[in-house]
């Protein structure tokens, strides 16, 4: 019986949780070519002819469940070692999500580029010593500045 | 030096293999291993088993004596009873010298296990079903089959090997213990029921030699298919069920022994009605100590 309820979460664990990420990535994709104007860079300091009218500091943040199925495929790979494949995409979502956010909270202030961009990466919701479905944390934050 | 933003091409932080591909082969890969391994450690335990000398399994059959609730700690009237019937079919017995020894547990299951040492411990609820000596005189020939071919102890090996190799995986899942269960305890039913079979027929063999025909044998496998197996009520499963647990269908057992009996032209003969154990007696709860 534990074994058919497993199967039946992994089932649809896999459907679903590919069915969101699919979505998520065509959101990704179309906001980033939407926001692609706004420039990040990840130096401290940047020389401009014009000058600055404006900073403040910009942060997105996201937090991304790890689904069933990819919890069970990385318990897999631990055995072995190697990449954690399933994982990978996880995190690859949360950090583009959060500079999306991160320059969503930069265009709202009117700022034209974001300088010393940083991103910080935390696992959350993790449930020690049990089988808990954990969840990643992305915060991306900057210096969003508004020139000329 | 103009900035111009560019969009970043897809693919480069993740691995663009399909996840039921990379499921598949370290699935496949583990269970590969796990197999390999439990017929490895089945191959090394039937050795060991075959020389593993009386001491050790005498020490081993009075720890799980211990832990099966409801034997009573004294030798009884109702062991002494029993353990006259043992003790003329154990005098049949060629081979394998173990002291068989009767123990009567209080529990409600319809049941009789072998335990290391020579232990056959016997369930009350099979005692209130057995109409006649004849028919529990075949269970315990059953039992000390299993004794002569030492099964009491291939099983517990391989159990005990796949429960420390499943526990390890604990945290890579319950799915994936739960279907090595499943595929081993499958395997192992299958030899499971080899050695049931196996006892079975020693034990008519036995039935004959003591009583000189093996009336009363099947009583007790036909009662099987109709009478609860456990306290709650349980009937024996059907056909394609019982492939996955221990005992073979009682169907299977009966024919199997009509075919015995066709080969050696035994015949069915008059039975011995069952000695008066007063088990109620026996098993009734103690009164709380003034």
């Amino acid at each position: 019986m534990d074994a058919l309820i497993v199967l039946l979460l992994l089932i649809t664990a896999y459907f679903t949780g590919r069915g969101l990420e699919k979505k998520h990535y065509r959101s990704i994709i179309r906001r980033e070519k939407a926001s692609q104007r706004m420039i990040i860079i990840t130096s401290r300091t940047v020389k401009f002819d014009q000058p600055i009218q404006n900073a403040a500091l910009v942060t997105g943040s996201v937090v991304v469940s790890i689904d069933y199925f990819k919890k069970f495929l990385a318990n897999l790979r631990n055995i072995f070692g190697g990449r954690v494949k399933s994982y990978e995409t996880i995190l690859d979502r949360g950090r583009r999500e959060a500079v999306l956010r991160m320059k969503e909270d930069a265009r709202t202030k009117g700022a034209t580029m974001i300088i010393n961009t940083r991103m910080e990466t935390a696992s959350i919701a993790k449930h020690r010593g049990k089988q808990g479905v954990g969840a990643i944390e992305v915060v991306a934050y900057g210096t969003a500045l508004k020139v000329g | 030096m103009k900035l111009t933003p560019k969009i970043i091409p897809e693919g480069i932080n993740r691995s663009n293999d399909h996840p039921l591909k990379e499921l598949g082969i370290l699935l496949g890969g583990l269970l590969a291993i796990l197999v390999a391994l439990y017929l490895v450690v089945g191959w090394l335990t039937g050795y060991y088993v075959r020389n593993m000398s009386a001491e050790m399994e005498a020490r081993i059959g009075v720890f799980l004596g211990n832990t099966i609730s409801g034997v009573v700690d004294k030798r009884t009237k109702v062991d002494v009873e029993l353990q006259k019937i043992v003790s003329r079919l154990s005098s049949h017995v060629k081979q394998r010298g173990y002291d068989y020894q009767v123990r009567v547990s209080c529990n409600k299951s319809v049941n009789a296990i072998a335990l290391p040492g020579g232990t056959i411990l016997v369930f009350r609820g099979l005692l209130e079903k057995v109409k006649s000596e004849n028919e529990l005189a075949m269970i315990f020939g059953h039992e000390i089959g299993h004794f002569q071919n030492r099964d009491h102890l291939r099983g517990l090996g391989r159990g005990l090997v796949m429960m420390v190799a499943l526990s390890a995986l604990g945290s890579s899942g319950k799915f994936l213990s739960s279907f090595l269960n499943l595929t081993t305890n499958t395997v192992e039913m299958r030899f499971s029921q080899a050695q049931e079979s196996s006892a079975d027929r020693f034990g008519a063999e036995l039935l004959e030699k003591e009583y000189g025909h093996i009336g009363g044998v099947d009583h007790f496998f036909d009662r099987l298919k109709d009478l609860p197996i456990t306290p709650g009520g349980k009937k024996h499963p059907g056909k394609i069920r019982s492939w996955f647990i221990s005992h073979p269908h009682p169907e299977n057992r009966v024919a199997m022994l009509e075919e015995l009996e066709t080969e050696h032209g035994w015949e069915r003969g008059s039975l011995r009605p069952m000695p008066d154990l007063n088990l109620a007696e026996l098993c009734a709860p103690k009164k709380a100590k003034e």
